[in-house]
């Protein structure tokens, strides 16, 4: 699934305007997003592999990594 | 203490009356009246021998703390005029502020970056670290201070091009902050919390003039929403009793903190929303989440009216119309409100128009810019609010829109116009257009910029990204904060009027109504 990483992290260099984004960095820490960043990234996210994140999931995102684990959580087949 | 008539006159009342007395905790760390006067005068003395003239222009870009008064008060102890700005403006925006209002002085934080800061020296500009100047300054022939000089330059985004300088003296400040104690009652037995940044309106004038004023409590924090439970804590640790933030601070507070119950926030007699819409579910959920009574008080207020114009008295209960709008409640005293079509005829009671504005509190309108100086009162000397709203049968104002081209994402006003000449200094963007889009999620009104590419058969989706990437990153750096979305679109997609100007309405409609997507007119992301 090392494809869809780079997915998440392309998306997410794109939202924050930051070209090196890798699967350990840290949302708020090491890219210095600020929650409004983090729920524009969410609405991002829920527009381009049509899922529904709720508060509860935003909350928990801490890394680049969890992110990268609730899509690939939500987009699951059942 | 006699009414003062200067903010130095009011400072050295309180410093010479009471030099122990608690101006600000910040950090845990408390600030004296004696201690924030010597600073000042220090930094005063600094700046007039080094040659600062009467009414000259100083920058200031200093995050929220003690040395933000030290560097702001500092200026006009000098006679000079202070232009407090973001303090993580980049070196371009701090230049082009300085150049608006032709300022030769910049004073930074002891943390600035030493590229920005030489950018900025680079450009000609002569640059102090605040530190610097407290360490080296020492007495001074002070000049004379009137209620009628400027004391600062408020930068706001205008609806048109650059940013504009609302000149406001002592006598509108002073007459301002009298005016928002009086209509919300507020007395020094307050405890002030606020993390709102001090280089703006209603963080610098209603949260630390009116506590100086009053001689109340101000718990002053870094201005960061990355953690909104500091915000919670500092109101309990502290017994907060007012506090005030936008609509969606109080909307992170409902979503963020999993455990309200853990905060105790019984001290809160007042929570002002304002700098943005307010929404009725909002107030409930922040309320009900907290178990706290009527404290949210809806607000409106416009740095060209100092900064507050409205609200209710404490512990009202919100009014809420037909529509879902919330009221923002009366005026407060000396103020009063027209609501006028757009011939500038009054309409009645219900009856939707520009809100304009009459009070002793107005602004002495903008530095150096005539044309937009006539357009901003009308014969009477009444503000043009640039907002649309009613005054119901009560006399209660509703806010129901804008007239001006304005951006307000979470309590921030950004002109479409800073935005779109940041995108299209990129040499692959022919024409951008900003809008501001509200999702109806909890971000709210968020900044959409569509960038039209010149040569789209020339990029791939790699360089799309890295298109994307780099506005904005220019975005963060130049203006602070990033869009909720950026689409690259099809050359000529941007509706123009005939004489060249962009149709931000009908883009809206265009994209709002998924006809851009349908016609292939956006090209990237796919999304």
């Amino acid at each position: 699934m090392s494809h869809q990483l780079s997915d998440i992290t392309k998306l997410i260099s794109r939202q924050l305007g930051i070209k090196k984004v890798a699967g350990e960095h840290r949302l708020r820490e090491d890219l210095g997003a600020e929650s409004l960043d983090i729920q524009n990234i969410v609405s991002t996210i829920e527009d381009k592999y049509h899922i529904a994140v709720d508060d509860e999931e935003i909350v928990a995102l801490k890394s680049v990594a969890d992110v990268h684990e609730l899509v690939q959580a939500k987009c699951r087949p059942a | 203490m006699t009414s003062p008539e200067t903010l130095i006159q009011l400072l050295e009342g309180r410093a010479g009356t009471n030099p122990e007395g608690e101006a600000l905790v910040f950090g845990g760390e408390p600030l004296t009246y004696g201690s924030l006067m010597s600073d000042l005068n220090r930094v005063g003395a600094y700046l007039v021998n080094t040659g600062l003239k009467k009414r000259e222009r100083v920058v200031v870009v200093v995050p929220n703390g003690p040395l933000f008064f030290s560097a702001f008060f500092g200026i006009i102890r000098a006679g000079g005029i202070a232009v407090p700005i973001f303090h993580e403006s980049g070196a371009d925006r701090i230049l082009a502020i300085a150049h608006l209002c032709q300022a030769n002085r910049v004073l930074f934080d002891p943390g600035i970056d030493v590229k920005k800061r030489q950018a900025v020296q680079q450009a000609g500009l002569q640059t102090e670290v605040i530190d610097h100047a407290l360490s080296r300054g020492d007495n001074a022939e002070f000049p004379q201070i009137a209620a009628d000089d400027i004391a600062f330059l408020q930068y706001t985004s205008g609806s048109t091009g650059n940013p504009k300088g609302v000149r406001l003296s002592h006598r509108t400040l002073l007459t301002n902050v009298r005016q928002m104690i009086a209509g919300m009652e507020l007395t020094p037995d307050e405890v002030f919390v606020s993390w709102l940044p001090v280089y703006h309106d209603m963080g610098l004038i209603l949260m630390t003039m009116a506590p100086f004023y009053l001689g109340a409590r101000l718990v002053l924090l870094p201005t960061s929403l990355a953690r909104v439970g500091v915000w919670l804590q500092t109101i309990q640790d502290y017994s907060g009793t007012f506090t005030a933030a936008p609509d969606f601070a109080y909307r992170l507070c409902c979503r963020y903190i999993r455990d309200p119950g853990k905060y105790d926030l019984s001290s809160l007699r007042m929570a002002l929303n304002a700098a943005e819409p307010v929404r009725e579910d909002t107030i409930h959920r922040f309320q009900e989440a907290f178990g706290l009574g009527p404290v949210s008080a809806p607000a409106y207020g416009l740095a060209e009216a100092t900064v507050g114009v409205s609200t209710w008295p404490p512990g009202t209960p919100i009014k809420v119309d037909e529509h879902g709008l919330v009221s923002v409640g009366k005026p407060f005293p000396q103020i009063q409100l027209n609501i006028v079509d757009d011939e500038g005829r009054a309409l009645g009671p219900g009856e939707t128009g520009e809100i304009m504005i009459q009070s002793p509190a107005l602004c002495l309108g903008y530095h150096d810019n005539p044309e937009a100086q006539k357009a901003l009162f009308n014969e009477d000397g009444a503000l043009h609010s640039g907002d649309l709203g009613y005054l119901d049968d009560e006399g209660d104002l509703f806010i129901a829109g804008r007239l001006k081209n304005v951006i307000i994402a979470a309590g921030r006003s950004i002109a479409p116009q800073e935005v779109e000449e940041t995108a299209d200094a990129h040499q692959e963007v022919r024409l951008s257009a900003a809008l501001g889009i509200d999702r109806g999620n909890i971000q709210g009104e968020q900044v959409y910029l569509f960038a039209e590419v010149r040569r789209p058969s020339a990029m791939d989706d790699a360089a799309m990204e890295d298109l994307e990437m780099r506005i904005v990153d220019a975005l963060h750096e130049r203006l602070g904060f990033r869009p909720g979305r950026v689409y690259l679109i099809s050359p000529r997609t941007i509706p123009r009027t005939a004489n060249g100007k962009v149709q931000h309405a009908l883009l809206k409609e265009r994209y709002l109504s998924g006809a851009l997507r349908a016609d292939g007119l956006i090209l990237f992301p796919e999304y």
